[in-house]
């Protein structure tokens, strides 16, 4: 059904889009980066975080484990209750050891990087790089890898966004300030309707999450319960 | 000519502290320093407040005293260096914007209450590049109708062309547009440095400059002064003027 949602929040000297109309069964969740790796305090970044960057570490984890996982559970459960698509972003590496990424890359150096001990992108078949197992995947939704922290910028997620008649899409995850912002900005300035649910969402530290989600460049940002409020109305 | 320059600080465990460059595949893409985004007589938003006019004030420094000498001096190493140069402009490609996505156009064709519309369609003449930093003859202009050139515009195959691996990005607006070709420029996998004093953010937006800065110099590639970058780019390669070559067609 269609229907305005709330859209940009007021800024003085600036015109706004207040509200905008859309259709709310053509909109999907795309979940980014929600894996074992990332996730899970003892697994992943974890051991690096906690033994290196303790408040970190202690930050993030808590944060996850209160605010955004459940967050994130909790929006999979009301796309699924409403027979709209579920998308899975997830990061890895496309060939063991790295042969996919160009050796003069950055994201080489990073792969070879042996200061932290911790590898970002995790060859095929690692058990770390698997979907956090709460959010139990389903065989009927997208599963995407991709090499960058947008799945615009090295899958097809566009085309099979189209092709699904996606007009709408949802984004939580991790990073704040890292693949959800980097997936968040390629998708509004590709005309989607692109809403960031922050608290869906985790960074390493609040500046970051607040470097993420405060300023909004052609998408916004809401609240789980604004989200499903907005949206409830719209997808019978 | 191959080195290492510093590239990230040690913030995280994914931070690259170090990053071997090729200066002979180095380019610059200069961002929409266009007269209807950088020129305080031609930027629409007139402020009316004495908080706006403050704030217009600043950017107006900011964008005459820092962006466009640095942004002058950037240039000046790379043609002096031979490297390529690209220009991005946004803009509608139709007068009607109707290429553009429809949240975008009717941000474009809506006028704020006392100012031109907020955008220049391409050949008008608010879509002309500041005559301060223009184009040479034979640089490439890749015109973009969205914030990220590599959403909008066919950047990525004339950098492949180029057999470009290592950018250096400034223009405006920090936050939208240089962040948005930035990012993507980095997450595809080039090097990019953002040279921090020759971008500007819009009036009032420091927050939002701000933070592309620190998330860009965390996750995606290096943060450098104008003066930081050029010295570490000169210990690299020897300056030579290379008669009647420039970067890119």
């Amino acid at each position: 059904m269609r229907g305005s949602v709330p859209w940009q929040r007021p800024r003085a000297g600036r015109y706004v889009i207040s509200e905008w109309e859309i259709e709310g069964r053509a909109t999907a969740l795309l979940l980014v980066d929600l894996q074992i790796a990332n996730v899970d305090s003892e697994r992943g970044v974890g051991p690096a975080l906690w033994s290196r960057y303790h408040r970190l570490a202690s930050y993030y984890y808590d944060r996850l484990r209160y605010q955004a996982l459940p967050a994130a559970l909790a929006l999979e459960a009301f796309f699924r209750q409403h027979d709209l698509p579920v998308i899975h972003a997830c990061s890895g590496l496309a060939l063991a050891e790295g042969r996919d990424l160009a050796p003069w890359s950055w994201r080489a150096a990073q792969a070879r990087q042996p200061w932290s001990g911790v590898p970002l992108l995790l060859p095929p078949g690692s058990a770390e790089r698997q979907i956090w197992p709460e959010l139990e995947p389903r065989p009927d939704e997208l599963v995407l890898d991709k090499q960058t922290l947008s799945p615009f910028n090295s899958t097809a997620i566009d085309q099979y966004l189209r092709n699904m008649a996606v007009e709408n899409l949802v984004i939580a995850g991790v990073l704040s300030n890292g693949a959800v912002e980097t997936t968040a900005r390629n998708a509004g300035d590709r005309g989607f309707n692109t809403i960031v649910v922050e608290d869906a969402c985790a960074a390493f530290s609040t500046e970051d999450h607040r470097a993420g989600t405060a300023f909004g460049s052609w998408y916004v940002v809401k609240s789980k319960d604004e989200l499903l409020e907005q949206l409830g109305p719209l997808v019978a | 000519m191959r080195g290492e320059i510093p590239w990230q600080k040690p913030d995280w465990p994914g931070a690259v502290p170090w990053l071997e460059i090729d200066s002979d595949c180095l380019g610059i893409v200069v961002v929409d320093v266009q007269l209807s985004c950088a020129h305080p007589e031609h930027t629409p938003g007139r402020p009316r407040t004495d908080e706006q006019r403050e704030l217009f004030e600043a950017w107006t420094r900011r964008i005459e005293e820092l962006l466009i000498p640095n942004t002058q001096r950037l240039l000046s190493w790379f043609r002096e260096n031979g490297r390529p140069v690209i220009f991005t402009c946004v803009g509608s490609l139709l007068p009607d914007a109707q290429d553009q996505h429809p949240k975008r156009r009717l941000s474009w064709l809506r006028p704020s209450p006392d100012a031109p519309p907020y955008r220049s369609p391409v050949g008008s003449p608010g879509y002309a590049i500041r005559p301060e930093i223009a184009p040479l003859p034979g640089e490439l202009v890749i015109d973009k109708n969205a914030s990220g050139a590599f959403n909008s515009s066919p950047i990525d195959f004339h950098l492949q062309a180029l057999g470009l691996r290592t950018l250096v990005v400034c223009g405006v607006s920090t936050f939208a547009c240089v962040d948005g070709t930035a990012r993507d420029a980095a997450d595809r996998g080039y090097n990019v440095v953002l040279v921090e004093d020759a971008c500007a953010g819009s009036a009032g937006s420091e927050a939002a400059h701000d933070a592309t800065l620190y998330t860009f110099g965390k996750y995606l590639g290096a943060v450098k002064t104008t003066s930081q970058l050029l010295s570490e780019l000169d210990a690299l390669v020897q300056p030579r003027a290379l008669a009647g070559r420039s970067g890119g067609d």
